[in-house]
């Protein structure tokens, strides 16, 4: 039977943790979210030498305080879930605080394996750090590694797997050693544990019990005689030393690193060639004048490269699944109808709702993988934290919502470079207010039947009111709920590295994958939902379906909104699939039964040759679609008749039409971004939460437009 | 002798860090990363319209907004005081 050695990967953000994994892994990876917090969980397991060697990766941590989302996380899992090994990443180039966590990991009495990484690095600056020296010292074999040069993987593995046989002759104790009275205090306090509550010694390990008793960050249950003997403790300390305690084990433990450094930290030279290059471009991105400016030219690339970037493939697939369809149309002729249609737009129609979406994210995420690995997201939230503290978020949270703009569905998955988990929820909650291109297409419609004075002036008024109705919810949410506005703001900024394409890609890959087997299978299984509320009893109107039925009961609703129709009950239904779809159902509702056109044949040579060479033409269509402006949101996908835009015109008066703009505008924008919202936050209380807040805003704010619109026009 | 905080001090000035006057769970946050008295730091940058702040501890940069780097009390290097 092979062997499974669970290994915990812990490390400061910025360390290069992912990219060693990756580096390790390869595309063994699955990403998620750890239960009931939305922050990021990364498993991976590889088999090596007949082990099985299954690597989790936790969040990066300065230190294991106990404070943060991610150092709770972090402790919780390395005491309750008993990792066999303790993969301990560090940046060797920034070695004094990287440290501090090793000594605090130390603790925990794990068997650690310590990955020196960016070795690469340190030759360039002229440092030399004698490992061999590192590891008798730290109890810990350590090992140079870059996962851009690939060095030093399989040694990482080796010493997994021989630290993993010699688990139990491994000495902790000598490692970490405070001076004399701090050590006769934590003696103390086990002496007196061991004599009341000798039990709770056998629960945690030792070492880290005494130290975060001692510290005030330990976590789980104590008996209220430890609590004060503890506390008599601390207030003697704090008599000698004039300090508390926990500012003097700080202080103890940065003495111990820097004991560490001394001794294996061979030369240091004055001028530290890449943290020059750092900053001297920190002096062109963050400069006081052209930061925000450089800023928001990059803002825009990101935009424009996401959406333009992907059309050729949206419409190629697109393209691909409509033939597809026509050729599985074709070679079920002989079945019956309910039969054809369930398949070709009940089941491939949901697949498209779900692919259609993968360019795009694979896009952005290569985009953001850049953005990130180089350090530039971290300069982008300094330069808008002033902005955003306003509305209690920081500078993480700006482009994620402004993603929005193009599609929401990815700036939801855009939000996971927020490390504060309350940001994040309250950033994922904010986004489906920006009026995405889906939206527009709709918007446009309208107001070229009621509005056609003031086209742009109407189009612009529903983004503002979308911005304004993010705004209001924002500082609401965070009055009474999130209360972030106490939060303090403290982020490093890495130095400037060149992300390899390789971790790109592989991550980008990763997290495409996971989006359609997670998002996917519920917005297909939606999608197939809908399709039998529509269409059952099979061959009745639209109005006597189930969901004609439905809509006609619930329009009564709609109707202080100045839209109580089932035609527009059942869009509105629609809509709340996909705003794509809002305009082809008005057709189907409001004109009764439009007759069925694609007659066109397709033969399947045929078709696998168009998927082929559409795939090819996409690549020649990206090349001219750069530079054209916002290709996903200015394409007309709707073809619609004249004869809409009549019946439109006599159902709606321009208030009802403004205010169902508004409706349309607000409530919830697309399945796919509930989902998404459902994945990226690990939660089904945020997504409905977020359901709720969508349709109750857009309730209002249309009650409140359509009355007022009513009194003065 | 007037206390010199963080915040008031311009570009490029290279400081040692005296005590932080903080709430204490953000002064340990600080402490843990590196900012403990004695430390020397550089302030490298300052955002646009009262923005954050730029510093350099050790090997890294870290950016801070000017509501904390008020609570950071440092002297000159030499120990002087400011």
């Amino acid at each position: 039977m092979e062997k499974v050695i669970k290994v915990a990967v812990v490390g400061n953000p910025n360390v290069g943790k992912s990219a060693l994994i990756n580096a390790i892994a390869g595309t063994n990876i699955k990403v998620g979210n750890w239960t009931g917090v939305t922050v990021e969980k990364i498993e991976a397991q590889i088999e090596y030498k007949g082990f099985k060697i299954h690597f989790i990766d936790l969040p990066g941590i300065y230190s294991i305080a106990n404070k943060t989302a991610e150092e709770k996380i972090t402790i919780d899992f390395l005491i309750n879930q008993k990792p066999d090994i303790i993969l301990n990443v560090i940046d060797s180039t920034n070695l004094k605080r990287n440290l501090y966590l090793t000594i605090q990991l130390l603790e925990l009495e794990i068997p650690m394996v310590i990955a020196l990484n960016m070795w690469d690095e340190l030759g360039k600056r002229g440092i030399k750090i004698d490992s061999e020296k590192f590891s008798k010292l730290l109890c810990a074999p350590a090992i140079p590694t870059s996962a851009l040069r690939n060095l030093g993987i399989n040694s990482i593995l080796d010493n997994i797997i021989k630290t993993y046989e010699n688990k139990d002759g491994f000495n902790f104790s000598k490692c970490e050693q405070f001076e004399t009275q701090i050590e006769d205090y934590l003696k103390r306090l086990k002496n007196f544990i061991e004599q009341t509550h000798p039990g709770i010694l056998e629960l945690y390990p030792q070492r880290y019990l005494l130290t975060s008793i001692l510290e005030g960050s330990f976590d789980g249950y104590l008996p209220s005689e430890i609590k004060e003997y503890a506390d008599r403790l601390k207030e003697e300390i704090e008599k000698v030393y004039h300090k508390d305690i926990r500012a003097l084990m700080i202080e103890e433990r940065y003495g111990l690193v820097l004991n560490i450094l001394k001794q294996t930290v061979k030369e240091k030279p004055l001028e530290e060639e890449s943290l020059n290059f750092s900053l001297a471009l920190d002096r062109i991105f963050l400069h006081r004048y052209l930061g925000l400016p450089i800023f928001f030219i990059l803002v825009w690339l990101t935009f424009e490269m996401t959406f333009t970037f992907s059309t050729p493939f949206v419409d190629w697939l697109d393209n691909t699944l409509s033939n597809l369809s026509l050729v599985v149309n074709n070679y079920l002729k002989n079945s019956p109808d309910w039969l054809r249609s369930f398949i070709t737009e009940g089941v491939l129609g949901g697949v498209g709702f779900v692919l259609v979406f993968t360019p795009v994210l694979f896009t952005l995420y290569i985009i953001l993988s850049f953005l990130e690995g180089s350090g530039y997201i971290a300069r982008a939230a300094f330069l808008m934290d002033r902005f955003m503290s306003i509305f209690g978020l920081s500078g993480k949270s700006f482009i994620p919502l402004l993603l929005g703009f193009g599609c929401n569905v990815p700036a939801v998955y855009a939000t996971r470079t927020i490390d504060s988990p309350k940001e994040k929820i309250l950033t994922a909650l904010m986004i489906p207010f920006m009026s995405c291109g889906a939206r527009l297409t709709v918007f446009a419609f309208f107001v070229s039947i009621f509005f056609t004075n003031h086209r742009g002036l109407v189009i612009f008024s529903l983004y503002i009111m979308g911005i304004f109705s993010a705004i209001v919810i924002a500082i609401l949410l965070n009055k009474f709920y999130f209360k972030l506005e106490h939060s303090y703001f403290i982020l490093e900024l890495p130095p400037y590295r060149m992300p390899t394409l390789r971790y790109m890609l592989l991550n980008s890959w990763i997290r495409v994958k996971s989006f359609i087997i997670e998002a996917g299978s519920f917005i297909f299984a939606t999608s197939v939902v809908i399709w039998f509320l529509t269409n059952i009893p099979f061959g009745v109107k639209k109005e006597d379906s189930i969901l004609g039925k439905v809509a006609k009961e619930i329009s009564v609703i709609f109707e202080p909104l100045g839209f109580g129709t089932w035609q527009a009950t059942t869009s509105l239904f629609a809509g709340f699939v996909a705003k794509e779809v809002v305009l082809s159902t008005m057709g189907n509702v409001y004109m009764q039964e439009v007759p069925q056109t694609q007659e066109d044949q397709i033969t399947v040579s045929q078709f696998a040759k168009d998927t082929v060479v559409g795939f090819f033409n996409a690549f020649i269509g990206l090349s001219e679609e750069v530079g054209q402006k916002f290709g996903l949101i200015e394409k007309e996908r709707e073809e619609v008749d004249t004869g809409l835009m009549e019946v439109i015109r006599d159902e709606f008066t321009p208030a009802s039409a403004y205010s169902f703009l508004v409706f349309l505008l607000l409530y919830t924008p697309c399945l796919a971004t509930v989902f998404a919202i459902r994945q990226e936050l690990g939660s089904n209380r945020w997504m409905i939460i977020s359901v709720l807040i969508n349709f109750t805003t857009a309730y209002i704010m249309s009650f409140i437009v359509y009355n007022f619109l009513k009194i003065y026009f | 002798m007037m206390k010199r905080c963080l915040a008031d001090l311009g570009q490029g000035l290279k400081v040692k860090i005296k005590e932080i006057n903080l709430p204490k769970d953000l002064r340990d946050k600080l402490y843990e990363l590196g900012l403990i008295p004695g430390q020397e730091i550089e302030i490298l940058q300052d955002a646009p319209l009262g923005g954050p702040i730029k510093i350099r501890v050790g090997d890294y940069c870290l950016a801070l907004r000017r509501k904390e780097a008020k609570g950071i009390v440092v002297e000159e290097p030499d120990g002087k005081g400011y």
